[in-house]
């Protein structure tokens, strides 16, 4: 094995083991990726329905990460609790500062207890088979964000420089189209990626990237969601934004008539370019 | 305002710009050796032709602004998402993520691989910008890759939209 072999087999490594995940941290709340299609709908559920590649790393597969837009209280929760772990820990960082600076709340490594808002969306379970997977998922009703991609537990390649959303209501099921992800720093046999960004890339670790064709009110459908109310994605141009826990950035394809990217900043096509 | 301008705003606060003649940079007008050629992928500088040493300015300050590496981001995990371009609140990676095994084989590979995630990130930033690599010598590169952001973001834009470079692209 060649020293830049090695070196990318050492990185692929670490990438799949890590990060180590405490124990008591909880899964996504209210995500559940089903394996067969309800003979009705829950009132109080939002549903997802989307078709998946399945390009995978070795053994793993390659993954989509969406996140969920957390609401106010939620976002007040998470701060409360990181404050109150700050406190309880000032007294000893006070201590083992000796004299010098104390590490600031922004410096304290927290792992939040509460209930997730991003998740993986992977083709593991599926409602139907194919090239493509159709997938189907029942999640607490929301906007949601096409995150990124990642192969195991830590986020690997953030959509920061640009993505879509949408709004999945309850007792609806919700059709976002096809999306693919795959390693993109050479030659993807996917279509609609944005490929061969630079073999060099790979040295440091996975370059991934993500693609999205919209669904329309004619995209294939599972027989069995017979008269379940359906609809279309309405997709909003979303980003940039910042992901300092991802490993590696990325956007979104261009989707399009409807996500383009000037300058290397997201517009909404729709809208002329203006957002 | 419409949400793309306010993350712009968020991304790069208002700042005077320095004076272009003041900033001292490597002398590019030569084509570099061979050597520094071949290490055109890992030591290299942007360059686009026709854009403005402003325009270079603000691309170079929004992209180094996503080189800060926080604790990983777990999934499934809380994401204090705000929507309005800023980075979820993360604190930075301090903890040990790997283990001892990890820990070790890390802090081998931890140089090259930090420069590595680093320039990975700018080259997706840059390049969908229109900018291209231009390849420069080790001790140049760390001259303009090292030191006060200030400082390095305006050495960089003005090699940014400097004269064209003497060399080809770096491709690979």
């Amino acid at each position: 094995m060649s020293g830049r072999a090695l070196h990318a087999a050492v990185l692929a490594a670490l990438a799949i083991a890590a990060p180590a995940r405490p124990a008591a941290a909880k899964d996504a709340e209210g995500v559940v990726q089903l394996t067969a299609i309800p003979a009705a709908l829950r009132p109080d559920a939002a549903y997802l329905l989307l078709r998946t590649s399945r390009a995978k790393s070795g053994l793993f597969a390659i993954q989509h990460v969406l996140l969920r837009v957390p609401s106010p209280t939620e976002t007040v929760a998470y701060l409360a609790a990181r404050q109150a772990a700050y406190d309880a820990a000032l007294p000893k960082l006070t201590r083992d500062a000796k004299g010098g600076a104390v590490p600031t709340i922004d410096e304290l490594p927290f792992d939040h207890r509460g209930p997730a808002n991003a998740f993986t969306v992977g083709p593991g379970k599926f409602v139907e088979d194919g090239g493509l997977r159709t997938l189907l998922l029942e999640v607490p009703p929301g906007r949601y964000v096409l995150y990124g991609v990642t192969l195991s537990r830590g986020l690997v390649t953030c959509n920061c420089l640009g993505t879509v959303g949408f709004d999945a209501r309850a007792g609806v099921v919700t059709q976002l189209g096809d999306l693919y992800a795959d390693k993109v720093h050479g030659d993807s046999p996917l279509p609609h990626l944005e490929d061969r960004l630079g073999e060099h890339m790979a040295q440091y670790g996975f370059v991934f990237g993500q693609a999205l064709v919209p669904a329309t009110a004619g995209s294939p459908r599972p027989a069995g969601l017979g008269a379940l109310p359906v609809e279309p994605a309405r997709l909003a141009v979303m980003g940039p934004f910042r992901e300092p826990g991802a490993s590696g950035i990325n956007r979104l394809a261009p989707i399009p008539g409807v996500l383009g990217y000037v300058r290397g900043r997201p517009v909404d096509l729709r809208a002329g370019g203006s957002r | 305002m419409p949400l793309a301008l306010v993350a712009a705003l968020l991304l790069a606060p208002a700042q005077a710009l320095p004076e272009p003649a003041t900033i001292a940079v490597p002398d590019v007008r030569a084509a570099v050796d061979a050597k520094a050629r071949e290490q055109g992928y890992k030591f290299y500088y942007f360059h686009k032709t026709s854009t403005t040493f402003a325009e270079a300015h603000q691309d170079l300050r929004e992209c180094r602004a996503y080189l800060p590496v926080g604790g990983p981001a777990q999934v499934p995990g809380f994401v204090a998402w705000s929507g309005d371009g800023t980075s979820p609140r993360r604190s930075p990676a301090g903890g040990q993520a790997y283990g001892l095994v990890g820990a070790a084989i890390g802090s081998i590979i931890a140089g090259p691989m930090e420069r590595g995630l680093r320039s990975n990130k700018m080259r997706r930033c840059m390049e969908t910008r229109g900018y291209a690599r231009y390849p420069i010598a080790e001790a140049d590169w760390k001259s303009i890759n090292e030191g006060e952001e200030d400082r390095l973001v305006a050495m960089q834009a003005k090699l940014a939209s400097g004269p064209a470079p003497a060399d080809a692209a770096v491709v690979k």
